[in-house]
């Protein structure tokens, strides 16, 4: 039965994928992502993957899809759409002999991975031995903001410079253009079409369900599954629900992007400074006070991350050069 | 708990998500169809490694992190992708004309 499920599964997946590579219409391609951020979500909770799904569903598909989608409404037949680069002599010389090293790789690795014996990784068992001393019950939560918190520090860091990137490109002359007090994202929107009533009136009804479901998640991530980047995704959902419902959000742009955005990094790095100051190493927390350090900061980095991701959109948006 | 079979029938498809995401990221002209090729092989490589995490009795959790770290580079590099593609066919557009069709 669950095998049965799982080839099926695979098999969608399979198609899906075909479908979002091949596909010669950008839309087509587009909404087969978002066919396949749906199909992978199920696919991580067919693996007991509860906290990943969750992050697929939210990020993935949530929000990725949302960027790519809007890119391919916006400009849905590029020149040379889905063709592939072509010599002038052989036009089925490369298509042929990427096909062909294609299979070829697939057969190898795939022959590998049937006759491979299996072994577990030996960080398991330290790994929930330690767990108590991070101060949080979940493990992926402890891994993310304890035992890798170099990792989820620089991750967050990598989210920050791409919206700060981002908003370079978006604005009129550069960073030091005039009116550096006030993005100027907000130009845009009298350009936009008028929304359905519908749209407007069920953003205003949704956010609240959404604000709760985000906050839900973060703070359920230090006992259950949830976290601080599913949490900021679904955050950052509610912001560009409301803004495509032209709600205006521009005192809020204004004033809280930029200082949410850099927030979260910063006091990261400053709870991992207080490490060294009391002849600790970087990064690492007492298990007293470990609690409330994971918590600060986690808080502090989903507003970064709903940040980000929303300053992503607003940029999409409104980049210089597009008319 | 999830069999064996189960797991390196997951193994599969995501190398087959990989190489022919590399492949037709290699290949296409598009920029659009190159970033969704470049984001096909990275939910390819997540693939291979949640299935590896369901490999022990409770899913791993230093793995499934992992992943979620690896979703959240991919939406940043998805994203500044998107905005440069816009910028970079706003100019060509602007350019006179100047499609390479």
């Amino acid at each position: 039965m669950s095998t049965v499920l799982d080839l099926g599964l695979g098999v969608a997946v399979l198609i899906v994928t075909g479908l979002s590579l091949l596909a010669r219409s950008r839309l087509v391609m587009s909404m087969s992502f978002l066919v396949l951020g749906v199909l992978v979500a199920i696919v991580w909770l067919r693996l007991s993957s509860l906290d990943v799904a969750l992050a697929e569903a939210a990020i993935g598909t949530g929000l990725l899809s949302a960027l790519l989608v809007w890119l391919a409404v916006r400009s849905p037949l590029p020149p040379g759409a889905g063709r592939m680069e072509t010599s002038h002599r052989l036009r089925w010389l490369r298509p042929a002999v990427g096909l062909v090293a294609g299979t070829v790789l697939t057969v190898v690795t795939a022959a590998v991975w049937v006759r491979a014996d299996h072994r577990l990784p030996a960080w398991g068992e330290p790994a929930q031995a330690q767990l108590p001393d991070t101060g949080v019950e979940h493990p992926i939560t402890g891994v993310l903001l304890a035992f890798r918190a170099y990792d989820t520090l620089l991750e967050s860091g990598i989210l920050m410079l791409t919206a700060a990137a981002v908003l370079a490109l978006s604005r009129r002359g550069g960073l030091s253009a005039g009116s550096t007090h006030q993005l100027s994202i907000h130009q845009a929107s009298a350009a936009l079409p008028p929304v359905p009533a519908t749209l407007s009136w069920a953003a205003r009804m949704l956010t609240p369900a959404l604000v709760l479901l985000g906050l839900w998640l973060l703070f359920a991530g230090s006992t259950d599954s949830g976290g601080a980047f599913q949490s900021g995704a679904v955050l950052a959902a509610a912001l560009i629900l409301l803004h495509c419902a032209q709600v205006d959000l521009r005192v809020f742009q204004a004033r809280w992007l930029r200082p949410l955005l850099v927030g979260g990094v910063v006091v990261f790095v400053l709870a991992g400074l207080v490490g060294p100051l009391l002849g600790l190493p970087w990064l690492s927390w007492e298990p007293e006070w470990a609690f409330a350090a994971v918590l600060v900061v986690e808080v502090l980095l989903t507003a970064g991350i709903t940040a980000g991701l929303y300053a992503l959109f607003l940029a999409l948006e409104n980049p210089e050069g597009v008319r | 708990m999830v069999s064996v079979d189960t797991i390196s029938w997951y193994l599969l498809v995501s190398t087959v998500m990989i190489i022919f995401g590399t492949v037709r990221l290699l290949l296409v002209r598009d920029l659009l169809a190159r970033l969704i090729a470049l984001d096909v092989t990275g939910i390819g490589v997540l693939l291979a490694l949640v299935a590896l995490a369901a490999r022990s009795e409770s899913s791993d959790p230093v793995l499934q992190a992992l992943v979620i770290t690896g979703l959240v580079i991919a939406v940043a590099f998805t994203g500044l992708g998107a905005v440069l593609i816009r910028r970079i066919e706003g100019l060509r557009e602007d350019g006179g004309g100047g499609d390479r069709s």
